[in-house]
């Protein structure tokens, strides 16, 4: 008989951490839990002969490996094929057709001249998706001007995200969706239980009760936005699964590569956003992926998951992990990372700095 | 300069991406559309006598062209005949009429591109689904059986042959809304019972005996490169017959797939015999490890191929187009 390979899909992928792997099933954006040993008889078995391969493990573990195959086909993770070598591995390639792929722009501050200067930009940028933040108050007559200015660009989606205070114009809100379909969702926050009078069917506003009335609401990692797609996992090869192709202005007209980073590269008023986007040194943290950042580097779900350069772990290294997280690689247990006592040390620093600044 | 040749009512993102990347390479491109010559009421002309022909839009300087459909059948002059007072018949004659007009019209127009790198030539994209077979038969491909019948005895026999069968559209696959359901030309399967129930002659159509699959290929054909997909439709009853009959929740696993080079080879004889730089190829593979060729779709929707490969061919065909277009 001829030898059969058992395969998994080639956008279903095994990645090994420190003590579990995951299949990431890029087509079906779901992600399983393996033990190591069988991702490693995964990858070797793929293009051999897989029932001659399962031998090689005690009679006890040949009952798991099986019945683990078994689980794989049911689940339409992998098939068998005596054809194995016409069933390539997918491409791992990464590439976009922009120079920066998405903004952040804290708009409150910024007047007419300066959102003109980032339309201009973003428009050369062939920048796509775009979050306006509004922390404190809610200009809806500067909203409408950036969107209207937004009109000759290729951006494909503008989210907002702005308070709901007593005194906003929510009829306005309703208009604006309607008149800029470019503008795909308001994020209406710090809605305070008595003042929740206003109610949509607008599939396009939602409301959220928490307070998002500082950039530091930023940065958190969560099972829950992990993104298990084929351009997140292959961008996130090599570069950074968060700030590649980024640019923020931040609320004082500085160019960033993310509002809560402190490094500006210079403010709008006096610096080209074309130019420092073009620069090396604006582009440094687009190029740290996973691999480089610690703990991450052994973390079966950094292909899939979000990064976070501004608020990390240890804040004089810029490779530590992000502060953000809760999840420990090496006994795979989620915890709440706000009361881990070996972050208090972070927390605090942070939330110095931002003490500091107001 | 890159002319695109589109239907510019039709959505479709894979086109959208395509220029993204022209953008990104500051690719010079321009639209053409038949809305311009039939709905938007701008002047235009071609004119030929015995010392000159000429147009009134410029074309020497589109060096290549990117030809992904002119005009919507459905909807192109409509609003005329919402208008017109005459018996369904006429009418019926009319549109035929004035679409076969409207045809020879925009072959004209296309002869502008006479000089420019076409993808694929207007030509060439008028697909005839049974000469193609025979032209893979000659070519050495295997085919499924195939017949085009009025008669109810005929299909019988041949389905007595074939076991499963199923019909399709000698034309394009296409639905479109009618009050309260759909009329449908696409791939269905035929039961005995339904045959019973034929009148002894009916209007002639299309029939092919099943293929039994493994799996279905979809090859995107490009400048003589190959792009194939497997589909996994196997695996889920429901696109057994035509994995186009999508399971939403559980979509057929798509993966990049190796052609043997002798396949590789006759398709690309078909490719060039046909005149057609690029397409899209449907084969089935059985479960004995044949190919047997079903049909090609010189416009056909890239887009899902692309992605689920993560072949970047929005990428290759831009990439093609700037080369031809300098
Ligand atoms: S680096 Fe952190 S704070 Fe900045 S945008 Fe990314 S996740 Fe948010
Ligand atoms: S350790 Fe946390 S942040 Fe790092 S890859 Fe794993 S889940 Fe993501």
């Amino acid at each position: 008989m001829s030898k059969k390979s058992f395969k998994l899909f080639a956008n279903c992928i095994v990645v090994k951490g420190a003590s579990l792997a995951t299949i990431c099933d890029l087509h079906r954006g779901k992600i399983y839990s393996i033990p190591l040993p069988l991702a490693e008889f995964l990858e070797k078995t793929k293009n051999g002969d897989t029932l001659e391969d399962v031998k090689e493990f005690s009679l006890e573990d040949q009952e798991t490996v099986t019945e683990y195959l078994q689980y794989l086909e049911q689940n339409e993770l992998g098939f068998w094929t005596d054809e194995p070598e016409k069933f390539p591995d997918l491409n791992l390639q990464w590439k976009s057709p922009e120079h920066i792929n998405n903004a952040i722009i804290e708009i409150e501050k910024l007047d007419d001249d300066d959102l003109r200067k980032i339309t201009t930009a973003l428009a050369n940028l062939l920048c796509k998706f775009v979050e306006i933040r509004f922390y404190e108050t809610a200009d809806l007559e500067k909203l409408a001007f950036f969107a209207e200015n937004c009109r000759s660009s290729v951006i494909r989606s503008i989210t907002v995200f702005l308070p709901l205070t007593s005194d906003i114009n929510t009829e306005e809100i309703e208009n604006l969706s309607i008149k800029y379909p470019r503008i795909v969702l308001f994020i209406l926050h710090s809605v305070q239980e008595k003042g929740t009078s206003f109610k949509t069917d607008n599939p396009k506003i939602k409301l959220v009760s928490r307070t998002i009335d500082h950039r530091n609401h930023c940065g958190i990692i969560d099972p829950k936005l992990f993104s298990i797609k084929i351009p997140v996992f292959t961008e996130s090869l090599n570069h950074n699964s968060c700030l590649n192709k980024k640019l923020s202005v931040d609320i004082d007209g500085n160019i960033k590569n993310c509002p809560s980073m402190l490094k500006s590269f210079g403010n709008l008023k006096t610096h080209s956003i074309e130019e420092v986007v073009k620069s090396n040194d604006f582009q440094k943290v687009w190029g740290i992926n996973k691999e480089k950042i610690d703990t991450c580097k052994d973390c079966e779900y950094r292909h899939v998951c979000t990064d976070c350069r501004a608020y990390v772990e240890n804040p004089d290294d810029q490779f530590s992990k992000p502060l953000k997280c809760g999840y420990n690689p090496y006994t795979n247990k989620w915890e709440e990372w706000s009361t881990n006592p070996l972050k208090q040390k972070a927390i605090k620093f942070y939330s110095f700095e931002e003490f500091l600044k107001n | 300069m890159i002319l695109i040749c589109k239907k510019y009512k039709e959505k479709n993102e894979s086109y959208e991406e395509v220029i993204d990347w022209l953008l990104y390479k500051n690719a010079l491109f321009e639209f053409l559309s038949g809305e311009d010559y039939y709905e938007d009421g701008k002047d235009w002309s071609l004119e030929l006598n015995n010392t000159i022909e000429k147009s009134s839009r410029d074309f020497t300087k589109y060096k290549s062209i990117w030809f992904q459909g002119f005009l919507k059948h459905k909807s192109h002059l409509s609003s005329i005949f919402d208008t017109i007072e005459c018996t369904n018949n006429n009418l019926a004659e009319l549109r035929w009429r004035l679409g076969q007009e409207i045809s020879k019209t925009n072959t004209q127009i296309f002869h502008n591109f006479k000089n420019a790198y076409q993808l694929p030539n207007p030509k060439s994209t008028k697909v005839d689904k049974f000469s193609n077979l025979r032209l893979a038969k000659d070519i050495g491909l295997e085919i499924p059986p195939s017949i085009i019948t009025n008669s109810k005895k005929d299909l019988k026999t041949f389905f007595g042959k074939h076991d499963e069968i199923i019909t399709k559209p000698l034309y394009e696959t296409l639905s479109f809304k009618e009050k309260n359901n759909f009329i449908s030309f696409k791939t269905d399967k035929i039961e005995g019972l339904e045959i019973d129930n034929l009148p002894d002659t009916f209007f002639p159509s299309f029939f092919q005996g099943y293929v039994e699959k493994d799996i279905e290929l979809r090859v995107f054909y490009l400048e003589e490169k190959f792009y194939p997909m497997a589909i996994f439709s196997q695996l889920d009853p429901k696109t057994k017959t035509d994995f186009r009959n999508y399971n939403e929740q559980n979509p057929n696993r798509k993966v990049p797939y190796i052609l043997p080079n002798e396949i590789e080879e006759k398709l690309t004889i078909l490719m060039k015999e046909l005149d057609l730089n690029t397409g899209s190829i449907d084969l089935i593979k059985t479960p004995d490890k044949r190919y047997v060729f079903l049909e090609i779709n010189p416009t056909g929707q890239f887009g899902f191929t692309s992605k689920a490969c993560n072949y970047y061919l929005e990428d290759e065909i831009a990439k093609t187009l700037v080369e031809h277009g300098e």
